[in-house]
């Protein structure tokens, strides 16, 4: 059975330096064998200080390429997860200049201007009441769901030099009222 | 040494913050081999690390260096762990907080492009005819 599976470019490198020789079928066979015995049983983390040499070798040579895989397997998760991380960045970003854009170019031209409208129907309105009419029985009515924007006022956007005035202006008032 | 270090500058590999080199596939050959590929990717890691550690271990003259560079191997990759697993989870999070910032945004822009303008255009309608038609009363009346 063939399988494939994924790992970092710089870490295949390293591994085909120490194998220049081995040839691809033979290395597919061999990782699979080596792989499942470094990680069969149970995991030894640690060995005593009192241990012999050879014991202390006999598990660096264990330890090592199961620590080491696994950390392995982390470090992908980490350099193919900066992907995601970056792209939810650029998602974020487009997604922040669009609202921005509705909410500060779009949206508050329309209220403005559904108020204006708002403002002279209500002022003919009152017109003809005033002349013994009735605006209620004039077509069309006015719809009992439409959006409320008589009290609409145009958001105020921060910009460099309207902070700058404004720490300006808290210094003057300020030394105004020392003096 | 009577080779070339199979792990030299491996503490370089660890940085996994600062590396850029891309995904390569890597075939595997074994009965029962599991379908998951994170699975995969362990076990040939681990395939990949015994043959290094080998590697290593016939490089070394003696066991007092084999003890040395495996020590200082082991010591760089305790360091590392730690460092990886919290970037791991710190870029995930990161990654999740964005997705879900843009997800609400994106519904507060669908609900303002698909809602709130086609209203507002639709209500600016009404307005200007009932403006013409209490204009037309006005008039009538005038005359």
């Amino acid at each position: 059975m063939r399988a494939t599976t994924r790992v970092l470019h710089g870490d295949w490198e390293r591994f085909r330096r120490a194998n220049p020789d081995t040839d691809e079928d033979a290395l597919a066979t061999e990782i699979v064998v080596r792989g499942r015995r470094r990680l069969a049983g149970e995991w030894e983390e640690f060995i005593g200080p009192d241990v012999s040499r050879e014991d202390r070798l006999e598990w660096l040579r264990r330890w090592i390429p199961r620590l080491a895989a696994d950390i392995a397997t982390l470090g992908f998760d980490l350099v193919e997860n900066r992907g995601r991380a970056a792209e939810a960045a650029r998602l974020e970003e487009a997604t922040y200049q669009h609202d921005i854009e509705l909410k500060k170019d779009v949206i508050p031209e329309l209220k403005a201007e559904a108020k204006t409208l708002r403002a002279e129907m209500r002022r003919l309105e009152s017109s003809l009441r005033s002349r013994g009419g009735d605006p209620d029985s004039i077509e069309p009515a006015l719809p009992g769901d439409t959006i409320y924007v008589d009290d609409f006022e145009q958001p105020k956007f921060e910009t460099n030099e309207s902070r700058r005035k404004a720490v300006v202006e808290y210094f003057r008032r300020r030394e105004s009222h020392r003096g | 040494m009577r080779a070339a270090d199979p792990f030299e500058g491996f503490e370089l590999d660890l940085s996994y913050r600062q590396r850029r080199d891309q995904p390569v596939e890597v075939s595997l050959d074994g009965e029962g081999l599991p379908d998951d590929e994170r699975q995969l990717r362990l076990l040939a890691y681990a395939g990949m690390f015994d043959l290094l550690v080998e590697a290593l271990m016939e490089a070394c003259e003696t066991d007092e260096e084999r003890d040395g560079r495996l020590s200082w191997i082991l010591g760089k990759l305790q360091s590392a762990e730690p460092i990886v697993r919290f970037n791991l989870f710190e870029n995930s999070q990161l990654a999740k907080d964005l997705e879900l910032i843009s997800r609400m945004r994106g519904k507060d822009i669908v609900m303002t492009r698909e809602w709130l303008l086609p209203k507002l255009d639709r209500d600016m309608g009404v307005y200007r005819r009932r403006i013409e038609a209490l204009d037309a009363a006005l008039e009538g009346d005038d005359r």
